[in-house]
C-alpha cells in the first residue's frame, strides 16, 4: 500500500492535478504572511537599542538565509530519491528548486552585505559564515550550469543529483561556522534548545517572515514544476487531453 | 506604526538607504521568482498548441493528398481504388 502511494506521488499527472488544487490556497497564505511579516518588521517593530533601524534587514536576511539552506537540503533528498528510485518527479523538483535556491542565497548574501556596512563598517569579509554561504551560491549555480551543459535529461539528471549530494557537506559548515570559528557574523538568534534572545515584538515578525518565505518557496516551486511537467510531458495523452476542453483553464 | 512621519520612515534614523535598498532587492527577487514560472507555463502551453496545430495541418494535408491520388489531380485519371469503386457502383446501378 505504502509503495503504491509512493509511486502515485511520483506520477507527474497526479502531481499536476493535485498541485493545481493546492496552489491558490498556498499562494494566498504566502502573500498574507509575507505582507504581515515584512510589514510588521519594517513599519511596526521597535528599533534595536544597539543597531537602530538597520536591524530591520533581519526580517529579509534571516528568512532568505534559512530558505537557501533548506532548499539545498530538500534538493539533496530529491537527488537521492531520483538516483535510487528513478522517480521523474524528484528530478523535476531538483531542477526547479535550484534557481529559486540560488536567488534566495543571493538575497541572503546581498542583504547581509548591506546590513554589514552600517553595522560592521564593511560590505564583505572572508569570514567562515559568509564564505560558506558564498560556496552555497556557487553550488546552486554549478547545478544550474551542469543541467544546461548536458544534453539529454537522463544524463543531466544523474550528474546534477550527484553534485547536489556531494554539496551537502557544505550545510553543516554553514550552520556551525559561527561556533567552530571566531567569526564576525553573530551567533544564531533563534535556537530550538533555548529561549529566544529577541524581544517578542521583534521575534514574532521574524517568525512570521520565516514561515512566509517557506510558503512562498512551496508556491513558486509548484509553479515551476507544473510548467516543467507540461513541457516534458507535452507528447503524452493526458497533457493533450488537458489542453483540449478549454485551453484557458490551465 | 513605529514611525511618526513619512520622512522619518524614509530616513530610518540615517539607515534608510540601507534598509530600503535591501527591501527593494528583496522585492525584485520575489517578483523574479513569480514571473519566471508564469512565463515558462505560457511557453509550454504555446509550444503544445503550435505542435498540435502543425500535426493537425500535417494530417489534413496528408488526407488531402490521399484524396488527390484517389480522384486524380485533374479528375481525368482514376486510381485503381477509384476505378474499382466506380465499377462496383456501376455494377450496383446496373
Amino acid at each position: 500500500m505504502s509503495w503504491r502511494i509512493f509511486h502515485r506521488l511520483g506520477s507527474p499527472k497526479w502531481f499536476y492535478e493535485i498541485s493545481g488544487r493546492w496552489l491558490p490556497w498556498l499562494a494566498l497564505s504566502a502573500a498574507l504572511l509575507i505582507f504581515t511579516g515584512l510589514g510588521w518588521g519594517l513599519l511596526f517593530a521597535p528599533p534595536d537599542y544597539l543597531q537602530g533601524n538597520s536591524y530591520r534587514i533581519i526580517f529579509l536576511h534571516v528568512p532568505s538565509a534559512f530558505l537557501a539552506s533548506a532548499i539545498y537540503a530538500m534538493m539533496a533528498i530529491a537527488a537521492a530519491i531520483s538516483l535510487i528510485w528513478k522517480i521523474k518527479l524528484a528530478d523535476i523538483a531538483l531542477q526547479c528548486s535550484a534557481p529559486v535556491g540560488a536567488s534566495f542565497c543571493f538575497l541572503a548574501l546581498v542583504t547581509g552585505a548591506i546590513w554589514g556596512k552600517p553595522t560592521w563598517g564593511t560590505w564583505w569579509v572572508w569570514d567562515a559564515r559568509l564564505t560558506s554561504m558564498l560556496v552555497l551560491l556557487f553550488l546552486y549555480l554549478g547545478i544550474i550550469a551542469l543541467r544546461g551543459a548536458i544534453n539529454g535529461t537522463h544524463a543531466a539528471s544523474k550528474a546534477c543529483a550527484i553534485l547536489a549530494l556531494v554539496g551537502v557537506v557544505n550545510l553543516p559548515i554553514i550552520k556551525f561556522s559561527v561556533e567552530w570559528w571566531n567569526t564576525l557574523h553573530q551567533g544564531a538568534t533563534l535556537k530550538l534548545t533555548s529561549k529566544p534572545s529577541m524581544a517578542p515584538e521583534m521575534l514574532w515578525p521574524l517568525l512570521i517572515s520565516i514561515v512566509a518565505f517557506y510558503l512562498f518557496f512551496a508556491v513558486v516551486l509548484l509553479m515551476r514544476m507544473r510548467a516543467e511537467i507540461l513541457s516534458r510531458e507535452r507528447r503524452t495523452k493526458w497533457v493533450q487531453a488537458l489542453l483540449t476542453p478549454s485551453e484557458k483553464s490551465l | 506604526m513605529y514611525f511618526e512621519s513619512v520622512s522619518s520612515l524614509i530616513d530610518m534614523g540615517g539607515h534608510g538607504l540601507y534598509v530600503w535598498t535591501a527591501y527593494g532587492i528583496g522585492l525584485l527577487v520575489i517578483l523574479y521568482n513569480i514571473g519566471i514560472p508564469l512565463l515558462r507555463q505560457q511557453q509550454a502551453i504555446r509550444s503544445i498548441q503550435i505542435h498540435r496545430h502543425r500535426t493537425k495541418k500535417a494530417i489534413t494535408t496528408s488526407e488531402r493528398s490521399v484524396q488527390m491520388v484517389r480522384s486524380g489531380p485533374d479528375g481525368s485519371r482514376c486510381s485503381p481504388d477509384k476505378a474499382t469503386d466506380t465499377a462496383t457502383n456501376k455494377g450496383e446501378v446496373l
